[in-house]
């Protein structure tokens, strides 16, 4: 049998982490195969349903990552989405489900390289849990 | 409507880049074998103009197919796509793009891994495409004028420039006369011109421009609407006297019985109660200050009222309100020099901050430029403190930039006027950045032929005021008391050291730190920018767009995003004179946002959820529908209402849940 490898959905927002994932791309920074970028103007945008649609889907853990702390282009999306984040992480707690599947990092333009580097500690942190299944967390 | 159809699927080689990465064909065969695409097809280079003429002539084929382009990244080319879609006569925002070069060919070392992980990505572009709904690309109208908060260099420059380009400018300043602080200045470094002869021809051309209104005593107290289309309140204070009326001849004041500390002079002389704030101030109309003057403290006085030979002067006029339509506003309110603490001495016969000095030295001034003690001598010795203010007595924390050239300006002026004394020079730090300043500092000590001692304190060394005790037994009698220096300013070591020794001058001037002008919280609260460090307008983007605030068509310039020089103020007056002028343009039109937000009036619960989490303050709640409603030219999209609202009536377009929901199901499924 294969070795698992976590299907990692990232929502990201156009203007720093999306930024900064094309960013990791054109340095050619090998990412986990399952991480599948979801591109959200902001991430103020991001619901918890949307975060639990994904692992119901077959997504093993779901990243946020927005612009750091004063640098969002809205001006406080990126604290909403921390909100957002914190609440599903909750409510996975409370379901008795591992609560780190779902994670919040802040990723700029220009961070390709702590892109890469959040993305594979995920990734790293997910092979540890095993895959996602509500039964089992 | 039309049924909308299956979409186009393009796919791009991007040359080698993504061909070699990732295996096209199988993600061409397996996204045609699910059924869900029109057409599948793929060229070497989509983004070139060949490739872009190709894309073209199939965009022009009929029905409503919504077009995904599987390439670079969208922050690379989305806009080149959505040009070729208007071009093809087709609504732009009907194309979505799965990023399968820097996030996945590039990324995926693998190749079959990267080919697995494609097809996942544009089957969740397709899903998304399915879903989308065109946008409307709407355009709005513009107002090109423009309302200036605040009339230092910074406004005056900025006036003068839109002015000269044909656009109205209402020019609101709060106090009696324009100019800011720049007028009250003697000399300006480095070329060490005279202010007002500097200044005067500027002052003069904003005040009698034919498209500018200068309204003083004024004070914005409303604006609504947004970046094209405001539309701003003004108060305006009772100054006491018709501007229409006044001839500017002083009757009026040299009958005033009234002896009030001039704040011009920083207290070193008096004024009456109608006055001018300064001499040749414009327009030059006195103004009556209603909290010293008898007739507002239930006193029948009427003098200047009797002496003025004009009947210009009403002291029953009352607060106006104005209201002016703009289509953009330039914060330019300046800074003034913090209130100094305790440490400092500020009430101290002899410690006078930079400002007192200023004025002393200028030849208009309250000792008509000669330098004095308060009891009429000249200092034999004279300490200038740099960075002064910190309560604790260290180095004040933030640069107020313009200091440390004053200073040096102020030693090279005391060396001349001063022959015979001591200049002692306290700094922790020198900064003289910019054209000529540090030759300027250079001259200034040199000129002053050794009689300029510069103490430089370590970084946690301390520094207080205070008067000095005349010591026992020296015999002091009243005789000798005055002619001891009498202000001593003692150190304390910041390290293990022993503490300097006690340093007694006649003289202390004191470098204050510039903080935003007063206005500066209230008005920033009122119009909704934001402020940073230091209570200052912020300016999210200082490299490439100094003159924004953190709202749109809200500009900024000058001391209020932080201290400055008039070159620099100036300079950033003539910036945002030319952003106003760029970008509303009589004629053209502004383009809205199109992922602005929507919200259903039929379904709104009017919990105002909405209208809190906006960071625009975008959405507004109509207290007769009790429904929220999205103010469109305020609106950046963001979809932030879209995620809080609880009934699922906020929508953002281009975002929706649905739209979100499909592309992740099309990714994992």
């Amino acid at each position: 049998m294969s070795k698992f490898e976590p299907r990692i959905v990232g929502l990201m927002c156009h203007h720093c982490s999306y930024a900064g994932a094309d960013r990791a791309g054109q340095s050619k920074s090998p990412l986990p195969t399952g991480f599948l970028p979801v591109r959200v103007m902001c991430t103020g945008r991001i619901r918890p349903e949307h975060i639990m649609a994904a692992l119901q889907q077959g997504a093993d853990g779901v990243l946020v990552l927005g612009c750091h702390p004063k640098d969002c282009h809205y001006r406080t999306g990126n604290l909403r989405a921390r909100a957002a984040v914190g609440l599903t992480s909750r409510l996975l707690e409370g379901l008795g489900l591992h609560p780190e599947r779902v994670q919040l990092e802040w990723v700029s333009a220009a961070e390709g390289e702590k892109l890469a580097r959040v993305v594979n500690a995920q990734a790293r942190k997910l092979r540890r849990l095993g895959p996602f299944r509500p039964a089992s967390g | 409507m039309a049924r909308k159809k299956k979409p186009w699927l393009f796919l791009c080689r991007c040359g080698p880049n993504i061909a070699e990465a990732i295996d096209l064909d199988r993600v061409a065969s397996a996204i045609g074998s699910t059924m869900e695409v029109a057409s599948v097809e793929t060229h070497d280079i989509l983004c070139s103009p060949d490739g872009q003429q190709w894309l073209q002539r199939r965009l022009r084929r009929g029905g409503l197919h919504p077009v995904v382009v599987a390439g670079c990244s969208p922050r690379e080319h989305l806009e080149t796509f959505r040009g070729v879609c208007r071009e093809a006569g087709r609504n732009p925002h009907l194309l979505a793009m799965a990023n399968i070069r820097e996030q996945c060919g590039w990324v995926t070392p693998d190749r079959t891994a990267a080919t697995d992980k494609a097809i996942r990505l544009v089957r969740a572009a397709i899903r998304r495409a399915t879903l989308l709904e065109p946008l409307e690309e709407q355009q709005v109208d513009c107002n090109p004028d423009v309302l200036i908060i605040g009339s230092g260099v910074a406004g005056l420059q900025a006036a003068r420039l839109l002015a000269g380009a044909g656009r109205h400018v209402i020019l609101v300043e709060r106090s009696p006369s324009i100019g800011g602080r720049g007028p009250r200045l003697a000399d300006l470094y480095p070329e060490m011109e005279c202010a007002s002869c500097v200044l005067e021809g500027l002052l003069d051309e904003v005040l009698h421009h034919p498209l500018v209104e200068v309204l003083t005593c004024a004070e914005l107290t409303r604006l609504a609407g947004a970046h094209g289309q405001f539309s701003a309140t003004i108060r305006r204070a009772p100054r006491g006297v018709d501007e229409a009326a006044c001839f500017g001849c002083p009757q009026c004041i040299e009958a005033c019985p009234v002896s009030a500390p001039s704040e011009l002079e920083e207290g070193l002389a008096t004024r009456r109660a109608i006055y001018l704030s300064y001499p040749g101030a414009l327009p030059n109309v006195p103004v009556v200050d209603r909290s010293t003057c008898l007739h507002f403290r239930g006193d029948p006085c009427d003098a200047c009222a009797r002496a003025c030979p004009f009947g210009a002067i009403d002291l029953d006029q009352t607060e106006t309100f104005v209201t002016r339509e703009v289509g953009a506003v330039l914060v330019a309110t300046g800074a003034e020099l913090a209130d100094l603490a305790s440490t400092w001495g500020p009430d101290l016969p002899g410690v006078y901050t930079t400002m007192a000095l200023e004025r002393m030295l200028n030849s208009s001034g309250p000792t008509a430029g000669k330098v004095l003690l308060p009891d009429g001598r000249r200092p034999a010795s004279v300490a200038l403190v740099h960075c002064a203010g910190a309560p604790d007595g260290t180095r004040m924390g933030a640069c107020s930039v313009v200091c440390c050239m004053a200073m040096a300006k102020y030693a090279q002026q005391l060396a001349q006027k001063l022959p015979e004394t001591t200049i002692h020079e306290l700094l922790w730090e020198r900064s003289t950045p910019g054209k000529g300043y540090l030759e300027f500092a250079s001259a200034s000590r040199a000129a002053a032929h050794g009689r300029l001692k510069p103490i430089r304190l370590e970084p946690t060394e301390r520094v207080s005021v205070e008067q000095a005790r005349i010591s026992q037994g020296s015999g002091a009698g009243s005789r000798r008391r005055r002619t001891t220096p009498n202000l001593v300013l003692r150190f304390r070591s910041g390290g293990k050291g022993p503490a300097r020794r006690p340093l007694r001058v006649e003289m202390v001037v004191l470098a204050p730190p510039l903080s935003p002008s007063a206005s500066t919280d209230r008005l920033a609260h009122l119009i909704g920018v934001e402020v940073g460090q230091g209570g200052f307008v912020l300016e999210p983007g200082p490299k490439v767009a100094p003159y924004q605030s953190s709202v749109d068509g809200i500009l900024v310039a000058g001391c209020a995003t932080g201290p400055k020089d008039i070159r620099a103020a100036s300079a950033e007056g003539a910036a945002a004179a030319g952003r106003a002028l760029s970008s509303l343009v009589p004629g053209r039109k502004l383009e809205l946002e199109p992922y602005r937000a929507a919200i259903d009036p039929e379904h709104c619960s009017g919990c105002k959820t909405c209208v809190v989490v906006c960071p625009f303050g975008a959405v507004r709640f109509d207290p007769e529908l009790r429904v929220a409603q999205v103010e469109q030219r305020l609106c950046q999209g963001c979809g932030s209402c879209a995620a809080r609202c609880p009934v699922g009536v906020a929508t953002a377009p281009g975002f929706t849940d649905g739209q979100l929901l499909a592309e992740i199901a099309g990714l994992l499924g």
